[in-house]
């Protein structure tokens, strides 16, 4: 299958986007054949990849990154429509902005408890999703638990807890290194720090 | 409702794939999707309304792999609909600048514009055409070319000495706006709902009976059109005010140019209905007089008979009356929808083995019970 093609691309990130969220821990990488470059924009192209998976015309996302360019190139590949962080289906944390990170999070919508789906999916940029503080996770999908290493030091583990507490409602993470790692973390799965001495 | 898994029979699945396919081909022959596009539209124009997805071409595949079932067709081609990416909404479209191609008014003989009857079925008598059984493809390129050439031609000539505004008609409906008999419609810049990405709650708006009532079954809606007319409510008869079919220009916006504009992105063929119902009104000194009230449909395609019983529906449940089913949204648009509807009836025929044997336990306890007393 072709990998420039949009549509067959999009169709394989998205197979990796599921099997990402299906089973927590397990390494995912977005391979680099299919990712494009985008000159326009500040965030990483891999996260553009799933951006383009994910988001059409119908969605509402907000980005970090405050550069115009980065938001018209986002609207140009998906056709969504730019919202604030507190009304946004998709939000985009960049890497770059960890003082603004939590804030944003904090306000983002975790959906009604007729309508649990209309919630928010937090897209973080981080320096690794292989390396960094441990975790461990627990939940619907995992075996006993699973261990997971993350390199995002703007407290989202305690902004996450906050927002899931009230199941149905909350919110679902997808982290995105620059390699084109993927870690997802759907609202249903219970992230506990590891001691310090298991870190990686 | 709860559902046991049940495994196995995937053997037996694949035969029974496999033998529905057999049964298309047995014949030993194909119909090619162009072949159904052009000789089966009323078909094409009926799914792709109830699917409410405007494609002809995936229509008429749909039609193929189902075996002509509008049902499975609609099925088909509502699960592609729900992968397709969402890239633009079009902007509103004001249906008085459709491209009329037939457009008929039983209310009056002489309307602006005059009466044009186009394709229909209506002016031909219900008698088996055994000339078709010997119709060949080299016949039909004849009568086209025939056509194209003696007729077309003419009427694309009288069209090039008119003015840019040819085939938009004025509306029967403003006639009657115009002599107060018709209240002039209340503008709504409200966004419309979606009804393919929320959930279907009671009581519903208009915007969403509308979107259910024009992707209803065919059959189902000009059921209940007809219901509704024959004495479930209203006791009198409605009267078409225009029935119009012919092209809608669709354009989208986009602001990425640095000024918002439009740009036309092509055209849908529809079936429009305004039809007239009598009915009191209230002036504003409070007094009741009798005038004419309103009910809209429309459809994509060729579909007649359904846009008029969409605008009889659509009617029936903006002016509710107590008495009549038809005035119920949930009894009407629960029940015309083929996914809904089909897919609830089709789904009687999956394994219910462990709720079944419940239901067998429960009656033979009972009447053993029965049976000690």
């Amino acid at each position: 299958m072709d990998n420039r093609n949009d549509v067959y691309r999009t169709q394989k990130i998205f197979r990796l986007l599921l099997q990402s969220m299906a089973y927590v821990g397990r390494n995912v990488r977005i391979p680099e054949e299919m990712v494009s470059s985008y000159p326009n924009s500040r965030i990483s192209p891999a996260m553009m990849e799933i951006l383009k998976t994910l988001l059409d015309g119908g969605m509402g996302v907000f980005c970090g990154t405050g550069d115009e360019k980065t938001v018209r190139e986002i609207q140009i590949q998906t056709s969504a429509h730019r919202a604030e962080a507190a009304a946004a289906d998709f939000l985009v944390i960049p890497a770059d902005v960890p003082e603004d990170a939590a804030q944003w999070v904090e306000q983002a919508k975790t959906g009604t408890i007729y309508d649990p789906q209309r919630s928010a999916t937090v897209l973080i940029e981080c320096r690794s999703v292989r390396k960094g503080t441990a975790y461990r996770c627990t939940g619907p999908g995992i075996a006993g638990a699973a261990d997971i290493a993350v390199c995002c030091s703007w407290g989202w583990e305690e902004i996450r807890r906050k927002k899931n507490r009230g199941f149905p409602l909350g919110i679902d993470c997808i982290f995105v290194d620059q390699e084109g790692n993927i870690l997802s973390l759907p609202r249903t799965t219970k992230v506990e720090a590891k001691a310090e001495k298991e870190a990686f | 409702m709860g559902y046991v898994a049940v495994k196995g029979g995937a053997e037996a699945i694949r035969e029974s794939n496999l033998l529905e396919k057999y049964q298309r081909c047995r014949g030993g022959r194909s119909v090619c999707v162009d072949d159904i596009c052009g000789n089966l539209k009323k078909l094409v124009d009926c799914v792709m309304s109830e699917s409410s997805l405007y494609s002809p071409e995936l229509a008429a595949l749909a039609i193929k792999q189902a075996q002509g079932d509008p049902a499975e067709a609609v099925f088909i081609l509502r699960a592609h609909r729900s992968t397709l990416p969402r890239l633009y909404v079009t902007t509103v479209t004001d249906t008085s600048g459709m491209q009329v191609e037939r457009r008929i008014s039983s209310s009056f003989k002489d309307i602006p514009g005059g009466q044009i009857l186009g394709a229909s079925p209506d002016f031909q008598h219900r008698l088996l055409d055994y000339d078709l059984y010997e119709e060949t493809c080299g016949d039909a390129r004849a009568f086209q070319e025939q056509y194209e050439e003696e007729i077309l031609r003419e009427i694309g000539e009288e069209k090039e000495k008119q003015t840019g505004e040819a085939g938009r008609l004025p509306r029967v409906v403003d006639y009657l706006r115009s002599q107060n008999l018709i209240p002039e419609p209340v503008l709504s810049d409200e966004a419309p709902h979606d009804i393919t990405t929320e959930p279907l709650v009671f009581p519903s708006t208009r915007s969403i009976r509308l979107q259910i009532l024009t992707r209803g079954m065919t059959g189902a809606v000009t059921a209940l059109g007809y219901a509704k007319i024959r004495g479930f409510g209203i006791s009198h008869h409605p009267n078409i005010g225009e029935l119009r079919v012919g092209s809608l220009p669709l354009r989208i916006a986009s602001d990425l140019s640095g000024t918002r504009e439009e740009y036309y992105i092509g055209e849908v063929e529809a079936t429009e209905v305004e039809i007239f119902m009598m009915e009191e009104q209230q002036e504003e000194n409070e007094k009741s007089v009798l005038g004419i009230g309103l009910g809209y449909g429309l459809c994509f395609g060729q579909n007649e008979a359904k846009a008029i019983a969409m605008s009889v529906l659509e009617y029936s449940m903006e002016h509710p009356n107590p008495r009549d089913p038809t005035s119920d949204e949930e009894f009407v648009l629960l029940h015309i929808d083929a996914v809904e509807s089909a897919g609830f009836i089709s789904h009687l025929k999956l394994p219910h083995y462990v709720t079944f044997q419940s239901k067998l336990d429960r009656i033979r306890n009972i009447r053993k019970e029965n049976s000690h007393d």
